[in-house]
């Protein structure tokens, strides 16, 4: 990350022109020990790296558009149970078995005899029923209804609540977004360092596993598993990010990771008697860190994608997402009457896009950040 | 550089024993796969002892690993469960080579597009357009695929009723033709491949013209030669109609998957040539008096290429899941439409085969490219 050097070489509490705008200067407690004085110390770079790196960051623009498509997703997740608790009964906004028909009246008009004839479809509605007269109202549902003040985005062919059903999506794509991105992560990052750090028969094998896995695409070989395997969210996050951080993450990590393993402080860490592993997770894995989690977030981007892609065609085993909702509409033949049936073509579709997009955009931020040398001179 | 490509291609053939290895234990350590034919009806007791017997399932997993893999390398893949007799192989013989086709328009075209919007848009760094193209080839990336090959079909098949929404051929034109479906399509193939060669041929050879207005010319007059002599052929055979009526359902999965390739590939080389205009020797180039138009073309474009090259392979995982996703879709029945009917069946020896024989098309493109980046890097050149 990029720090101002004289702020890290200099202990906290020695500093007497600390800058004031940090604040967390603890004169009191200068006769405080060890272990508080490095924490504070620690505490106070953090801050100051990353009120550099936030300054950076808003520069471009486009990392922090990213970061707030994010949060609004964010919020629609979290609000779901929310409402399901407070304001919407279950039986009408329940994303999986609420149902609502939207209600109208309808005034019979004539009793057409001969059905062959041209219909005006937009009129003539009922099944014949021979109880009803000329003249009478009926009440009919109308079932993909479109939006309202009780259903903001309208309901499904099956009369459930859209707006529902994507709350519940963002649910279940930031879960398996976290899931891959843990995982990929803990992979790319352990692997990495090992690799770049050890050298020898450690690298080649894990080089070649690398090969292997850039060689399997994520989403083919989830469908592959699916084919014997029940997947769930879990099981689906686990294997993107396994795929995803053991192949082409982890070999960006491991050039990475190389240049760190040749720079002083690691010689001097191993001359002062730390093991190979202690040198690996207390002085490679910090250094490798911030490009980490640039990379997560393309993982997250790719995650939520092959979620929907695989529930769309329905090899996953989960109550509801958005490519589940995209599947409802597609079969019941509304989304190929494109803008007619908007709140059934949009939401979903979109709501895939603009996560990914906003996970994409978020990452070209940080990346900015940690790449100096993609920055506009 | 023979001696490199021979090592890489090594270690491609170990990369696929890999894969094969893998997958046969990732399925088979799930316990016997026939159980689905157990739970079917349609299939008589006999006929799934008979599968046990022929797969040899009914012996240690390793005796298994080795009859499939010595099975294997005879080209033969065992037989599908769901199309009954028939042989796996069989199968990936008549399928394999239609999303060859399919990717490799989509390859060509969208790196070519890609490659040429890409150099101007980083140009073009800081303007509005810059900001907009980008956002644009951003949404091509990330979009959902699913949901762009739907609205491609509400546009195009249904909106402007321009190219049929499904299928690979109106069956009510081939019935009783004298002609099968593949015979045409290789053809068709293959005619395309050499197409693409011809116009390489072509675009190589009028950069030798000294004058830009003569090489602009001649590009273009050699391209239009090509193509002319590439569609009067086709419409002097008999094929002709045949192959028309498959290109016309080829048309729209075709340009959905290059679209989304396309943005990929734009991105890459908007990165690529940001980071090589911080480069002293573009500086210098500017500074000997290089018109703008020299500089990005002949340094700075010619410099990018070999990033954007090394890192295709990462944007073929996008196009190779697309046209999974586009063949589902479109009913277009190519590797990833059976890869995914596999799946969903349960058909487990198909599977294998198809995971492997889409492996098999990535290990070809990734040596393919691997010849073009040694051509292209002058480092690797001795």
């Amino acid at each position: 990350m990029t720090t101002s050097p004289q702020r890290t070489a200099s202990p906290a509490g020695t500093d007497p022109t600390g800058s004031p705008q940090d604040g967390g200067d603890p004169t009191g407690q200068r006769l405080a020990t060890g272990r508080r004085q490095r924490l504070a110390n620690r505490v106070r770079v953090l801050r100051a790296s990353f009120r550099e790196n936030w300054a950076l960051f808003k520069r471009n623009r486009i990392g922090v558009v990213g970061l707030v498509v994010i949060a609004i997703f964010a919020i629609m997740a979290i609000l779901h149970p929310i409402l399901m608790d407070t304001v919407w009964e279950p039986e009408r906004y329940h994303p999986v078995v609420g149902y609502s028909a939207q209600e109208v009246e309808l005034t019979v008009v004539e009793e057409i005899e001969n059905p062959g004839e041209e219909i005006d479809l937009q009129r003539a509605q009922l099944r014949h029923d021979p109880t009803i007269q000329e003249g009478e109202t009926v009440e009919d549902t109308v079932q993909p209804a479109p939006p309202s003040l009780d259903h903001p985005l309208g309901t499904d062919p099956l009369g459930r609540d859209v707006l529902s059903q994507l709350m519940l999506g963002a649910q279940t794509a930031f879960g398996m977004g976290a899931v891959a991105a843990l995982t990929t992560v803990i992979v790319a990052t352990f692997i990495g360092s090992v690799a770049a750090y050890f050298r020898g028969w450690v690298d080649t094998v894990s080089m070649r596993a690398a090969d292997f896995f850039l060689l399997l695409p994520p989403i083919p070989f989830l469908i592959f598993l699916s084919a014997i395997y029940d997947l769930n969210m879990v099981t689906l996050g686990l294997v993107f990010g396994l795929v995803s951080g053991a192949g082409s993450t982890a070999i960006v990590l491991k050039s990475q990771a190389l240049t760190v393993a040749v720079k002083p402080f690691i010689d001097s860490a191993r001359v002062a008697g730390a093991s190979g592993m202690q040198v690996v997770l207390r002085h490679v894995v910090p250094n490798v860190l911030p490009l980490t989690f640039l990379y997560m977030m393309f993982t997250v981007s790719g995650a939520i994608s092959a979620e929907a892609i695989l529930s769309t065609f329905g090899l996953i085993d989960l109550p509801m997402s958005w490519g589940i909702m995209i599947q409802t509409a597609n079969d019941a033949g509304y989304i190929l009457r494109g803008v007619e049936y908007w709140w059934l073509l949009f939401p979903a579709g979109l709501a895939v896009t603009f996560l990914s997009f906003a996970f994409y955009l978020f990452g070209r931020g940080m990346d900015e950040v940690v790449n100096p040398r993609l920055r506009q001179r | 550089m023979a001696k490199r490509l021979l090592s890489r291609l090594g270690q491609l053939v170990f990369v696929l024993w890999l894969l094969v290895t893998v997958m046969f234990f990732v399925v088979n350590i799930a316990g016997d796969p026939t159980q689905q034919m157990a739970m079917d009806p349609n299939v008589p007791p006999e006929a799934r002892e008979l599968q046990i017997a022929r797969l040899g399932l009914d012996q240690p997993l390793h005796i298994q690993y080795w009859t499939y893999l010595t099975g294997l390398l005879q080209g033969d893949m065992g037989v599908s469960f769901h199309l009954y007799p028939r042989e796996v192989s069989d199968i990936i013989v008549e399928r394999l080579p239609r999303t060859f086709g399919l990717l490799l328009i989509a390859t060509v075209v969208s790196i070519i597009a890609g490659f040429a919007v890409g150099k101007r848009v980083a140009w073009l760094r800081g303007t509005r357009r810059e900001h907009g193209a980008t956002i644009i080839a951003v949404f091509l990336l990330t979009v959902f695929p699913v949901w762009a090959a739907l609205v491609m079909i509400w546009i195009f098949a249904f909106e402007l009723d321009w190219f049929p929404s499904r299928g690979f051929i109106t069956t009510a034109l081939w019935r009783g033709g004298p002609y099968a479906a593949n015979e045409v399509f290789i053809a068709l193939l293959l005619s395309i491949t050499a197409l693409m060669l011809a116009g390489f041929a072509v675009f190589l050879l009028s950069r030798r013209f000294d004058a830009p207005w003569m090489r602009t010319v001649g590009g273009l007059g050699g391209l239009a030669l090509v193509i002319g002599v590439f569609l009067l052929g086709w419409s002097a055979t008999p094929m002709a109609e045949y192959a028309a009526n498959i290109a016309y359902h080829t048309v729209l999965p075709t340009l959905t998957l290059t679209l989304l390739s396309f943005g990929g590939t734009m991105l890459l080389t908007r990165t690529a040539m940001m980071e090589t205009m911080q480069e002293d020797f573009v500086l210098t180039a500017r500074a000997k008096g290089l018109s703008e138009r020299a500089v990005r073309d002949k340094h700075v474009a010619r410099t990018a290429l070999n990033p954007v090259v090394a890192s295709f392979l990462i944007s073929l995982v996008t196009v190779i899941t697309g046209s999974i996703v586009f063949e589902q879709v479109f009913s277009w029945p190519g590797m990833g439409l059976t890869l995914l009917n596999a799946a969903t069946e349960g058909d487990v020896p198909l599977a294998i085969g198809g995971i492997i024989s889409l492996g098999f098309l990535f290990m070809i493109v990734h040596f393919l490219l691997d010849l073009v980046y040694s051509a292209l890097d002058p480092r690797l050149r001795t």
